[in-house]
């Protein structure tokens, strides 16, 4: 008998009944805290974009804005490892403890936090090739996912753990294809969500909505970046939700769980 | 399952019938060898090996190597942050 490989909707499946189940309140902690970073990266976008050319002679400020978005990197990181404990913790059949889940061991979050920040430069070092964005992203995923995996503090250790991550790259590609139409799908609606906001103001007496057209339009750079960001705010909980499930499922194939747990079944359905 | 190990022997006692799956290193174990931890069964070497593996070894060596790196990356990653704005900014 042969298993059959794991397959990406069975990990988007089991994804979706795992975020459904701890959204509340943990999909607003992952926000809450991602939410810094992701308007400090916009806002840093922006302040490159507005000094052009002359961005060289504000390397100060520049590093400062830098410095800034990192930090509250940290602060998402910390957000990330709370999320994914409570997606790990609720594929399992026991309620949910709400000061279990808040406890991230110490190893563990160290571990992670190395790994997001080495993966962090060569996303700088090497974003811009394209080819190696949809490894670092995966990657990026798998290093929060994997956070239970972490054991013990090291440098070799963590990355050990997310190369045997990188088990089924056929189902890792459809994943990270899947989130990227996600994300472009999430840009699109929050673009429709903002200009039917912008239309229903004009009904508002005494509201005059006029100076905010050439703002909302998708030719104004903060717009673009503000609906950037919510995308990635709206598609990050289902992707580290996959990713959690993806690792799970990855280990219990490893283990032999999944025979374990096949095997019960059938004996409990057996007459 | 315990029905179908039975015709195979253990790898340990080879006059007992096999009763488990070492999950590990796939060896048919009877009952007196296989050991159910974390739901998933293991013959005595194996069990023995998973225990050293998991027991929890505080290393401080392991924590300073952590932190010191971390922080380096962190200080190399607000450079590269800076110096690719620079550079994307006046590639424009």
């Amino acid at each position: 008998m042969t298993r059959a490989s794991l397959s990406a909707i069975e990990v988007l499946d089991d994804s979706a009944d795992a975020v459904t189940r701890v959204a509340a309140p943990w999909v607003g902690v992952l926000w809450l805290t991602a939410l810094p970073l992701r308007l400090l990266q916009a806002h840093f976008i922006a302040r490159v974009t507005d000094l052009g050319p002359s961005a060289a002679l504000y390397g100060d400020h520049l590093r400062q804005l830098a410095l800034a978005a990192l930090g509250a990197l940290l602060l998402s990181l910390w957000g990330r490892a709370v999320f994914v404990r409570a997606c790990g913790l609720g594929l399992r059949p026991e309620p949910l403890s709400s000061r279990h889940i808040l406890r991230v061991p110490a190893a563990g979050l160290a571990c992670y936090v190395y790994s997001a920040l080495l993966l962090e430069t060569l996303f700088f070092a090497l974003g811009w090739t394209i080819v190696a964005l949809p490894l670092l992203i995966a990657l990026a995923g798998l290093a929060a996912a994997a956070l239970p995996l972490y054991e013990r503090p090291g440098l070799v250790a963590p990355l050990r753990v997310l190369a045997t991550q990188l088990g089924t790259r056929g189902t890792l590609a459809a994943l990270v294809l899947v989130f990227a139409t996600a994300l472009l799908v999430a840009f699109v609606n929050l673009y429709f969500l903002f200009q039917l906001g912008f239309w229903l103001a004009g009904a508002v007496p005494g509201l005059d909505p006029t100076p905010w057209t050439p703002l909302l339009r998708i030719g104004h750079l903060r717009f673009v970046l503000v609906l950037s960001a919510g995308a990635l705010l709206a598609v990050e909980p289902f992707w580290l939700g996959a990713c959690v499930v993806y690792v799970h499922k990855l280990r219990a194939r490893h283990t032999g769980e999944d025979l374990r747990l096949w095997f019960e079944r059938l004996r409990s359905e057996a007459p | 399952m315990a029905t179908q190990l039975g015709r195979y022997l253990c790898a340990n006692h080879p006059e007992r019938p096999g009763h488990a799956l070492c999950m590990a290193c796939r060896k048919v174990v009877c009952q007196e060898c296989a050991t159910e931890w974390d739901g998933i069964n293991y013959c005595v070497a194996c069990l023995a090996e998973r225990g050293k593996a998991a027991a929890p070894r505080s290393s401080l060596f392991g924590w300073i190597t952590l932190l010191a790196a971390s922080g380096l990356l962190f200080y190399a990653s607000v450079h590269l942050m800076a110096w690719v704005g620079v550079f994307a900014a006046s590639w424009r």
